[in-house]
């Protein structure tokens, strides 16, 4: 059964510590039951624990407690599998600045096992795609915003993968490029790859994804179809449905703060 | 293996058979892990260096800089040497003269002389006022006051006066050594007034005997050095220092480009997620580092070389005969590579936290001053620490060089200060695998932060134990004086154990634990005590070496013995000598020292940091320059044998016993002996003893 499952998460737990405040729980224990072709939405404030939820998926951080499969792969067991599975993109991706585009997809084509013939017709797949083959060989430095996006874009699309996670994948583009973001989001649950993302941009969250989740203070309170939460609550527009959550949970998570320092 | 496991031993470990999805059966299903591992690091080493090859300044930096830097350096160096000998040379001195007291016919030729050494205005005047100085005590300030109206604007005087106990005149000079010029006036002075005494005295020789007696012999002087040996000498005392200001400089903007740029550039969570382990990442960056590092440092040897070949470097002529041969100029960079090795690691291990280029610069500046400043005096020609020096990083492979260099040099010394810095840099390059660690890489500088923060118990350690070591210092120092044994007990009883136990009993507080647990004497390992027991002997042995080695880099004064004061107490009955130097501070410094202040630091640091820090404080609290080495090494090894065996009975078995050991030897050989009962076969007693030590560990771990 969890095979179907793209994104699987069981009590997944973040802790760390932050000098001013002591220990962190940035995860307090999230469940994600994520299907193939799905678009997921992880909706949140800033420091709700999106950002490290992500991370813990896409294998970057190593959980404190629980379990995160990508495909059916453990990611702690196996990242390296676990990686090849994945695609990720955070709105504040760099790029190298002294390659090129093209230079830039053929090392990362390498980093996943792609070579020789292979690795140039995926290339220049994605370069037409993205149509960028007018600027494929100047330097990243000396791109556009917009240009840098679609190369980050490619670069995480490059070995096809069957997940892709983006987190908040449209902050600091201007309104073009988050646009294009959007209509590649799209495009890509139509191809039926799993995308899970993170935004605090409810009506990016309204247009895109097939199900919400809703974290505050490292947990998820509320999981549905936009249609589901709405009935959840009683609320028509999300972003009463978000208030609703968010607020009923307040006096909990307060008290769980308390209980947890002491 | 089916499909689905293209990497079949790696992939059994999961639990769960994966469904891989059709891109993940495609991709890289014909390569195994490691052809696909070293594609990546492959292909990550090409980007890296891409990234350093298109960076107009870095290339500049290393390689163009370096071979227009040395010629440019001599060339300028040169020209200033020569155009200052030259300004000197033609440098118009106006001289006072006052020589009335000498013959007319030497006064004569005394201002020919001077006129024909150089630019010169001649002055007379009367000196008189100078006559009553004794020139055997330094100038005064009314003498001094005299000169200076006599000079005038003149730079030097040269005054002939009687010698009043009826000798030859004396012909003194007076002129000011802090004007430059008045120096040139004085040596031109000098020069001249030499050179006629010697005329004058061989014209009276020839006057009185009426015949030349002829010079009695010539004296000249060949040097027979070999010119190659001799150029590698000069050049070995300060070329290792310029090599490693340039390894220095070239390896630190790779550094900072491979780490902290991949920061700055946003790149590195990305580089996480790409299915390459960090370990390789990491490995590929520091082989480009090394790479580039050394590429850099061939640059810059090959515009010293430019710079030797076309005579810039003053001294070393363009002069087939003196050059070093290809062989030892390849020895010379052999051995020290180790070198570039431990600079890279340590720039990286010591950057890699940087998140911008800015803030990897504010923390290499420190670093190279620290590093660079124990090298200053590396190029004094009688620098006494030959062995010593061979094993510190850095400086081992300066001398290392320099022996190289210099000709014959000591085979034994050279692979030392090879082996040390490889050891040296292991210690670094252990630590670059792990730099790109995700949990590090992303949230390090938190969790560090918190440790330093929330470090309660082992500060509090060690403000009790700077405190105890403080009070040993002005009390026990006062009490030893009034009387040594009774002042070393009351130091140690008095002051020590008191102050470990206040200070153990507030750790045992805070951390809810008896005083007893804190103090590290809870458990009883028999077999630790019995290992430390048999370490002894081994130990001493070792001192005995470790002494001798530090007597060759900082000699005791004569007449000082090791064990300093304590021969004082050689009087005392020897039961009473033992309890005093062996049983009492075995018990009451291993409880200050590692029951108290040891088990205070291990709540909060690791256990290398622990065992250093109570370890100098350690070889500090013996408030001797000569045991300080010595007691921090014997420190360090009490303090393993405690966390190993997680208790302190061992430490205090080994330090008493070592202890007798030491005392019981200068009974003996004050008596003119050995002592008869230790058999020079006991230190091997040290093997049995590192096996019970190793079974104390295991059992200490299981507990």
């Amino acid at each position: 059964m969890t095979s179907n499952l793209a994104i699987e998460a069981v009590g997944l737990k973040k802790s760390y510590h932050d000098p001013k405040r002591g220990r962190i729980e940035a995860v307090r224990g999230v469940d994600l039951a994520i299907r193939q072709g799905e678009v997921f939405g992880l909706l949140g404030q800033n420091g709700a624990g999106k950002t490290t939820t992500l991370r813990m998926l896409a294998s970057i951080l190593p959980p404190t407690e629980g379990v995160a499969r990508i495909d059916g792969i453990d990611v702690v067991a196996d990242p390296i599998e676990a990686r090849r599975r994945l695609g990720f993109l955070s709105g504040s991706t760099g790029l190298y600045p002294r390659l090129t585009p093209r230079e830039t997809l053929r090392h990362f084509g390498v980093l996943h096992g792609l070579e020789g013939a292979e690795l140039e017709r995926r290339i220049a797949e994605l370069l037409g795609l993205f149509d960028m083959e007018a600027w494929a060989d100047g330097r990243c430095e000396a791109l556009s915003t917009g240009q840098r996006q679609k190369v980050s874009i490619s670069r995480a699309l490059l070995h096809d993968p069957a997940v892709l996670i983006l987190d908040e994948p449209t902050t600091g583009l201007d309104v073009l490029a988050s646009s294009a973001m959007i209509e590649f989001i799209e495009s890509r649950r139509a191809s039926g790859t799993c995308v899970l993302l993170s935004t605090h941009v409810l009506s990016e969250a309204e247009r895109l994804c097939d199900r919400i989740g809703i974290i505050h203070h490292g947990r998820v309170l509320a999981c549905g179809s936009l249609g589901e939460l709405q009935h959840q609550t009683g609320e028509e527009w999300l972003e009463d449905v978000f208030k609703r959550v968010v607020l009923a949970a307040e006096p909990a998570a307060e008290l769980n703060t308390g209980a947890k320092s002491k | 293996m089916s499909a689905a496991t293209p990497h079949g031993p790696r992939r059994r470990a999961s639990a769960r058979p994966a469904r891989p999805s059709p891109a993940a059966r495609a991709i890289g299903a014909g390569l195994s892990r490691p052809a696909r591992v070293a594609r990546a690091f492959a292909s990550l080493a090409r980007v890296e260096l891409l990234g350093v090859v298109r960076d107009r300044r870095a290339m500049f930096a290393a390689f163009v800089l370096p071979l227009l830097l040395f010629p440019l350096l001599f060339w300028l160096g040169g020209l200033f040497e020569r155009m200052g000998e030259e300004r000197m040379a033609a440098q118009s001195v106006k001289v006072a003269l006052d020589l009335r007291g000498l013959p007319p016919g030497v006064q004569d030729k005394l201002r020919a002389k001077l006129l024909a050494s150089g630019p010169t205005e001649l002055s007379e005047v009367d000196a008189t006022a100078l006559a009553d100085f004794d020139l055997s005590i330094p100038a005064g300030e009314v003498e001094r006051e005299r000169a200076a109206a006599l000079l005038a604007d003149g730079h030097a005087l040269l005054f002939a006066r009687e010698d009043r106990a009826g000798g030859p005149p004396r012909l003194s000079r007076w002129s000011r050594s802090t004007d430059e010029t008045a120096v040139e006036a004085d040596r031109r002075l000098a020069a001249v007034v030499e050179e006629l005494r010697i005329e004058e005295r061989e014209l009276r020789i020839v006057q009185a005997l009426r015949l030349d007696p002829g010079a009695p012999f010539e004296a000249q002087a060949r040097d027979i050095a070999d010119p190659a040996i001799a150029r590698g000498k000069q050049l070995g005392r300060w070329a290792p220092l310029v090599l490693l200001f340039t390894l220095i400089g070239s390896a630190a903007w790779v550094v900072l480009s491979a780490f902290a740029g991949e920061r700055e550039a946003g790149t590195l969570e990305t580089l996480l997620v790409q299915p390459v382990p960090g370990r390789v990442v990491a490995w590929a960056k520091f082989a480009v580092v090394v790479a580039v590092t050394l590429a850099s440092l061939g640059a810059n040897l090959l515009g010293f070389q430019l710079a030797v070949q076309t005579g810039l470097v003053s001294g070393m002529a363009a002069d087939a005969q003196a050059a070093i041969s290809p062989l030892k100029s390849l020895a010379s960079v052999a051995v020290f590579l180790p070198c570039v090795l431990l600079t890279c690691s340590v720039l990286c291990v010591a950057t890699a936290r940087a998140k911008t280029f800015r803030e990897g610069q504010n923390l290499l500046l420190p670093l190279l001053l620290g590093l660079l400043v124990p090298m200053v005096p590396l190029p004094d020609a009688d620098l006494g620490l030959k062995h010593a020096a061979a094993l510190l990083p850095f400086a081992g492979a300066a001398l290392a060089v320099r022996e190289v260099l210099g000709g014959q040099p000591l085979f034994h010394l050279v692979a030392l200060c090879v082996v040390s810095q490889l050891a040296w840099s292991f210690v670094f390059v252990r630590r670059v695998g792990d730099l790109l660690d995700g949990e590090k890489a992303l949230m390090a500088g938190d969790v560090e932060r918190e440790v330093q923060a929330r470090a309660v118990q082992s500060r509090r350690a060690l403000r009790f134990a700077l405190a105890a070591i403080l009070c040993i210092y002005v009390l026990g120092g006062m009490l030893q004086g009034l009387d040594l044994a009774w002042g070393l007990l009351a130091t140690l009883w008095g002051i020590a154990l008191p102050f470990a136990l206040l200070s153990a009993r507030g750790t045992a507080r805070r951390a809810g634990e008896s005083l007893v647990e804190a103090l590290g004497l809870a458990r009883l390992p028999l077999a630790g005590v019995a290992g430390a027991l048999l370490l002894a002997p081994a130990l001493a042995k070792g001192a005995e070496h470790l002494f001798q080695l530090q007597q060759q880099v900082l000699p005791l004064p004569s007449g000082y013995e090791a064990e300093g004061p304590l021969v004082g107490l050689f009087a005392l009955p020897t039961w009473a000598l033992l309890f005093l130097v062996a049983a009492t501070p075995a018990i009451c410094e291993e409880l200050l020292f590692r029951g108290a202040l040891l088990s205070g630091l291990r709540r909060d640091h690791g256990t290398a940091k622990s065992i250093w820090i109570s370890a100098i404080l350690f070889g500090l609290v013996h408030a001797s320059i000569h045991r300080l080495a010595p007691t921090t090494l014997l420190g360090a090894l009490l303090a393993g044998l405690v966390l190993s065996s997680r208790s302190v009975w061992p430490a205090i078995a080994l330090h008493g016993s070592y202890n007798a050991i030491l005392v019981l030897q200068g009974l003996a050989a004050r008596d003119g002996g050995t002592l008869a009962w230790l058999p020079a076969w006991s230190p091997w007693l040290a093997l049995p003893g590192l096996a019970l030590c190793a079974h104390a560990h295991v059992r200490a771990r299981s507990a």
